[in-house]
């Protein structure tokens, strides 16, 4: 090989045996050479990414759903056909053409069994997928569902409906709840949502916007929606692990978004990718932008949290320790209440308040998230070698 | 290529039947045969998930589930043109791309990010710059398009042969040469310069 390769070439002769050759006129050519060397690399970092392995009792739990589902769905040994066993499938088909000839219908062509809703369920929620796009909807009937839809595309339609209300949306994640099968509250994380109430009112719902259904008007018990960040993926199969539904809140929902929610957003996002891009002094900074600007809203809760991380991270203790102060005292049931206790543990410990990092270990010791817990623990024991 | 029809149950215990047999056995809805294929690939298919969604471990169980849950039917139409290993990667594929990325991803990662940072405090900076560089190397693979990121997956970090990948993608086998050389340009790109 004397001449260098193409870029695609170079790729089927690394895949190939033909590796050696281009391995010899690699040796007296850089830029080949570099190029094989980045491929080396990203091969060795990329294979080196390994989830956390399953615990054996998790793998077992997969396992006992995947067979239990395969177990319902398994179909019966096939029996011999008779011609009479054809007369209903054919006197139904008739009827199903006859209704196709005659249905009313608007745009012709096939119909994709594409879902653009993703749904998260709380505890032991109720409801059904009904249909796919171009008019997906799901069926709420109890309970509380987080709720994720991509952008849809023109003519494309998300809905979650209840026997009396309607929630429609484009491009965004909310939590819904009904109760006796009617809908109690929705809650914006991001997005637009459209909520059509009982009395058939539009309602539209900026981002951190909540809309309840009036007190003496809600079915008993009408357990309203709980803020939750991370909506994950679970479609149509039963949930797996799921956060439990805690009680909301007796509180007054927040107000809907301030004006200034789009400046607030900007400078969250701005401050993310500075924290991404490891600009840390950067990043607190546009958290604290966004917090000014976002004060009350949902975000105000994310840009205190990432604010403190930042802070941390770029090695300001006694700031950031500040900070997740302020955020613990802002928000002492947020979700990561209990991460941001175990960092502020730390900073402690690191400023040999060993007092103060035990009350902050001892809060994050029941965290749901095993991590935090172990680093709390963690923490615990660090005292005890520190003899606190 | 013929297709594998299985018309009656396969014999043997699944513990002793091949790959190829177990799937044509789950096709036929035996319970023991997918239980015994789990077994098998439920690692190797979480690894595979975990590099192609770049999300974390509670999405991860998630989409294993899925996938073997899709194993059943998908079986139906396996014709013995791949490895059931990479036959099975394929069904994941399929999974990971209705997997809702974007702001789930994003608030999965900065929870990742969060725990990990709480989880991390005792570590050196060398092992936090390392598991950083890992991370923006994972978060850079998840936002790769999806035809490139298959690619690329399969291939650099599974191993397996283009020519099986483009079988199982459906396309030429040029045609993967072609998306890993303009996934790696992609990475450079997204981690600003050439790797590492």
């Amino acid at each position: 090989m004397n001449r260098c390769p193409s870029p695609v070439e170079l790729e089927r002769a690394y895949w190939t045996p033909a590796v050696a050759t281009l391995r010899v006129h690699a040796a007296g050519c850089s830029r080949c050479s570099a190029e094989l060397a980045e491929i080396e690399a990203l091969v060795a970092a990329g294979r080196a990414i390994e989830p956390t392995p399953a615990s054996p009792e998790r793998r077992e739990e997969i396992r006992t759903t995947i067979l239990a589902a395969q177990g319902r769905s398994a179909r019966p040994e096939r029996r011999a056909i008779r011609w009479w066993h054809l007369a209903p499938v054919a006197a139904a088909a008739a009827a199903a053409l006859l209704a196709w000839f005659l249905w009313p219908r608007g745009e012709s062509g096939p119909v994709a069994a594409v879902r653009r809703g993703t749904v998260m369920v709380h505890g032991d929620a109720r409801y059904m997928l009904m249909s796919p796009q171009p008019d997906e909807i799901v069926r709420l009937v109890d309970g509380t569902l987080t709720v994720q839809v991509e952008p849809l595309a023109t003519g494309e339609r998300f809905r979650v409906i209840t026997s009396d209300g309607e929630v429609a949306v484009v491009g965004t994640a909310f939590d819904v709840t009904a109760a006796s099968d009617r809908l109690v509250g929705v809650r914006v994380l991001h997005g637009v949502v459209h909520v059509r109430d009982g009395a058939g009112r539009i309602h539209v719902l900026q981002s951190g916007a909540v809309w309840q259904l009036p007190r003496e008007s809600a079915p008993e018990p009408a357990p309203p929606p709980e803020p939750v960040l991370a909506p994950g993926p679970v479609g149509p199969r039963p949930p797996v692990e799921r956060a439990p539904v805690r009680q909301m809140q007796s509180q007054p929902p927040p107000p809907a978004a301030p004006p200034a929610r789009g400046e607030a957003q900007k400078a969250f996002d701005d401050g993310w990718n500075a924290l991404r891009a490891e600009r840390f002094d950067e990043a607190a900074s546009a958290f604290a932008r966004s917090l000014a600007t976002g004060a009350g809203s949902k975000l105000a809760e994310d840009a205190s949290y990432w604010q403190a991380v930042a802070l941390a991270r770029a090695g300001q203790a006694a700031r950031a320790a500040r900070s997740f102060e302020s955020f613990l005292t802002a928000y002492p049931r947020s979700t990561r209440a209990g991460e941001a206790s175990a960092a502020l543990g730390w900073i402690l410990f690191d400023a040999r308040d060993y007092r103060g990092a035990a009350r902050r270990f001892r809060a994050a010791i029941q965290d749901p998230s095993a991590r935090v817990r172990r680093s709390a623990s963690d923490g615990l024991n660090a005292l005890r070698e520190a003899g606190e | 290529m013929s297709r594998v029809i299985p018309i009656r149950r396969v014999a043997g215990r699944p513990s002793e039947m091949s790959d190829e047999a177990l799937v044509a056995a789950c096709a036929t809805g035996e319970t023991s045969a997918l239980g015994a294929l789990y077994d098998r690939h439920a690692d190797g298919v979480r690894r595979f998930l975990a590099r192609m969604s770049g999300t974390d471990d509670r999405d991860l169980d998630d989409l294993v589930q899925a996938t073997f849950e899709t194993v059943p039917r998908a079986a139906r139409r396996f014709g013995g043109e791949s490895q059931v290993r990479t036959w099975l990667f394929g069904v994941a594929c399929n999974v990971a791309r209705h997997h809702v990325r974007s702001e789930i991803r994003r608030k999965r990662l900065a929870s990742a990010f969060a725990e990990e940072r709480s989880g991390a405090q005792a570590d050196t900076a060398d092992e936090v710059l390392e598991r950083e560089r890992a991370a923006r190397l994972q978060a850079a693979i998840a936002a790769l398009p999806d035809k490139l990121r298959e690619a690329f997956v399969l291939v650099y970090l599974e191993g397996i042969a283009g020519g099986e990948v483009a079988r199982l993608l459906g396309v030429r086998e040029g045609t993967i040469w072609k998306r890993l050389f303009q996934a790696r340009a992609r990475l450079r790109e997204s981690l600003g310069g050439v790797y590492p």
